[in-house]
């Protein structure tokens, strides 16, 4: 079973470059610069083996310096020597490193200039390369993610542009990445709640769009008792036939771990259920060290209270 | 002062008979104090290495009352040793401050005596209060508590109390002058629900003195653009309205709901306000002093500290 979790190397998936309307200084404005920490990130890949997480989810974004496109990397990114060192080291430590790549609309900003050229040649071959080249870099992994939530306009509202595409153009593009993803033996991976498979047009464009080697991740960070039909879509995405990795996060509700696993453990057919990831939404820097730390031991407990299996 | 609250006691929340009971670390009642020591141990090393001076604990059903001996349950440490440990939290220098919280909605520990408008309640008030100054060799505050008094904090419960302002009031001002006896300053949450259940600004200002300390909840973001358009936090903004009406204050942040709060309540602080009434700040973390809250404290006392250091100090 896939015990993940998502830490971040790029981290311009949310505000534009350029004039803001709305920054959080602490949160998801701009930086031409890598915000990372290699010790922060040894440090809590570390907590993460010593409570039991087998998979790192990586969100590469514009945090290594690529080959293909170099100019869209920023300043300090990692070489991809480092980067492979570091997988290395992953893997030698028991954790699987499964890269992520945000083709979302919303969650581009990283993409640089090629995130306004949606439906462009120039568009679709740069993601192929990128795509390409973390896949050799990752030495083939068993899943790519590719993002592709929140899509629309509510959750673009303060970029100085906001691009969405109408659904049909959303599953011809999402499956132009998923075909790259299988050219090269990779499975694809992409969130999956409510919002997002809106955006593809809603039950039946998504089942027809999405084949269900596609494998998804519903989230909802809250309380079940306050979004019911979000939580009620873990057991409609089984029923629909796909396998999924339900992921909760502490950054909206503490008990969102125990929520998630309680409610799929209890509701959701378990052949749909291939693993569970925690996605603390938090920089991998220093200041959000003890952060990231309790979103490893909250989970964990977490699994604890609900499988009661303290080898997690 | 630079001030951390720490739970000793764990039945702050639902009472035993909730209708929406949920696990120990929502707030659901139960029979074992929810503490560990050695983690308590810890948590108060840390907050010692983070520079904080005083420490503000929560009792609740933590303790034995030997005036009520009836309300410890199993965990409740006995007079002896928890005086160990408030001596021992003194030998490393932190000034302590007792949490005892009267409030309706908080008082589960309280269990029979609970009962808001009765004597019996109001004894059991008065002979907690006085044993806990006594306890802590007449401290410098005392914190009553004495928030959330409203219907949707109570809402899991299965009997809701809420006092008539004028009652509250009075009420309040007993456990208040009970204080005066002894030297102690009184000090309360506020938010402004709170405001609302002393029946608005005139009657808290006629019916509360400037001489009982002050905290306004400080959980929710507040960003800068909030404020220049007047729709930030109403409670973090009372702070402002609270420090021109000439109340003494310890302004206080947590990281419970959002991390991002230290930071931005320090800022409105130190920018907004012109802090005249503040005698100190709080991290007011919410957490249980157990090993599965360790990094969430942890968390709270990093970005506490780092909000403090660069807006206060």
């Amino acid at each position: 079973m896939i015990k993940a979790m998502l830490l971040h190397l790029g981290t311009n998936m949310w505000e534009q470059e350029g004039k803001q309307i709305a920054t959080d200084p602490e949160g998801s404005c701009f930086s031409d610069t890598l915000r990372f920490d290699l010790p922060v990130f040894h440090k809590v890949t570390e907590g993460m083996v010593q409570n039991g997480f087998n998979t790192v989810l990586i969100d590469v974004a514009d945090g290594i310096l690529y080959d293909s496109h170099p100019e869209i990397s920023v300043k300090g990114a990692m070489t991809k020597q480092a980067l492979k060192e570091e997988l290395a080291r992953l893997r030698k430590m028991g954790l699987t490193p499964i890269p992520k790549l945000n083709f979302s609309t919303t969650h581009s900003a990283w993409l640089k200039k090629y995130a306004y050229m949606v439906g462009t040649e120039k568009y679709y071959d740069v993601c192929r390369d990128l795509i390409e080249e973390v896949i050799d870099l990752f030495d083939t992994p068993e899943l790519f993610h590719l993002g592709l939530e929140e899509e629309d306009y509510a959750s673009q509202k303060n970029q100085p542009i906001a691009i969405v595409r109408a659904p049909y153009k959303k599953c011809e593009d999402a499956n132009y990445l998923f075909d790259i993803c299988r050219g090269k033996g990779v499975r694809p991976w992409i969130w999956a709640d409510i919002n997002t498979v809106n955006g593809f047009g809603g039950e039946a464009a998504f089942k027809s769009a999405v084949a269900t080697d596609v494998l998804l991740s519903n989230w909802v960070y809250a309380r079940p008792d306050r979004q019911p039909a979000d939580f009620e879509h873990y057991v409609t995405l089984a029923k629909w036939g796909y396998e999924q990795v339900p992921t909760s996060s502490i950054c909206g509700w503490h008990f969102n771990n125990f929520d998630t696993l309680d409610f799929c453990k209890n509701n959701v057919d378990e052949k749909s259920i291939v693993g569970y990831m925690e996605a603390p939404w938090e920089k991998t820097v220093q200041r959000r060290y003890y952060s990231l730390m309790n979103n490893i031991v909250n989970f964990r407990y977490a699994w604890d209270d609900v499988y009661g299996d303290s080898t997690f | 002062m630079k001030a951390i609250s720490l739970r000793i006691g764990s039945n702050m929340f639902d009472k035993p008979d909730a209708l929406y009971t949920r696990d120990i670390e929502d707030g659901a009642y139960h029979d074992k104090v929810y503490f560990e020591k050695d983690t308590f141990h810890k948590m108060t090393e840390e907050a010692k290495n983070f520079g904080f001076d005083t420490l503000v604990l929560e009792l609740a059903e933590g303790i034995v009352y030997e005036c009520h001996p009836e309300l410890a349950i199993e965990g409740s440490m006995p007079r002896d040793e928890f005086k160990a440990e408030l001596d021992r939290l003194k030998k490393m220098g932190f000034a302590l401050i007792p949490l005892v919280d009267f409030s309706p909605a908080r008082n589960a520990w309280m269990q029979g005596l609970g009962y808001v408008g009765t004597k019996r309640y109001d004894d059991a008030c008065e002979a907690i209060l006085r044993e806990v100054i006594e306890l802590f060799d007449r401290p410098e505050y005392v914190h009553l508590g004495y928030e959330d008094e409203s219907f949707s904090m109570q809402e899991d419960n299965a009997v809701i109390y809420k006092r008539m302002p004028e009652k509250r009031i009075e009420d309040v001002n007993k456990l208040f002058d009970i204080c005066r006896e002894y030297g102690v300053k009184p000090w309360i949450w506020m938010s402004d629900k709170i405001l609302e259940s002393y029946g608005g600004a005139d009657m808290f200002r006629s019916g509360i003195p400037t001489d009982v300390t002050l905290t306004s909840y400080a959980f929710k973001r507040v960003m800068e653009y909030h404020i220049v358009e007047n729709r930030a936090d109403p409670s973090m903004m009372l702070v402002k309205t609270l420090d021109e009406w000439g109340y003494p204050q310890i302004p206080m942040a947590s990281t419970w709901l959002y991390d991002a709060v230290p930071g931005q309540a320090f800022s409105f602080y130190t920018r907004h306000c012109k802090g005249e009434h503040f005698k100190g700040f709080l991290s007011h973390p919410c957490i249980f002093s157990v090993e599965r809250k360790y990094y969430w404290l942890m968390n709270e006392m990093y970005k506490y500290t780092k909000a403090y250091n660069e807006y206060v100090k």
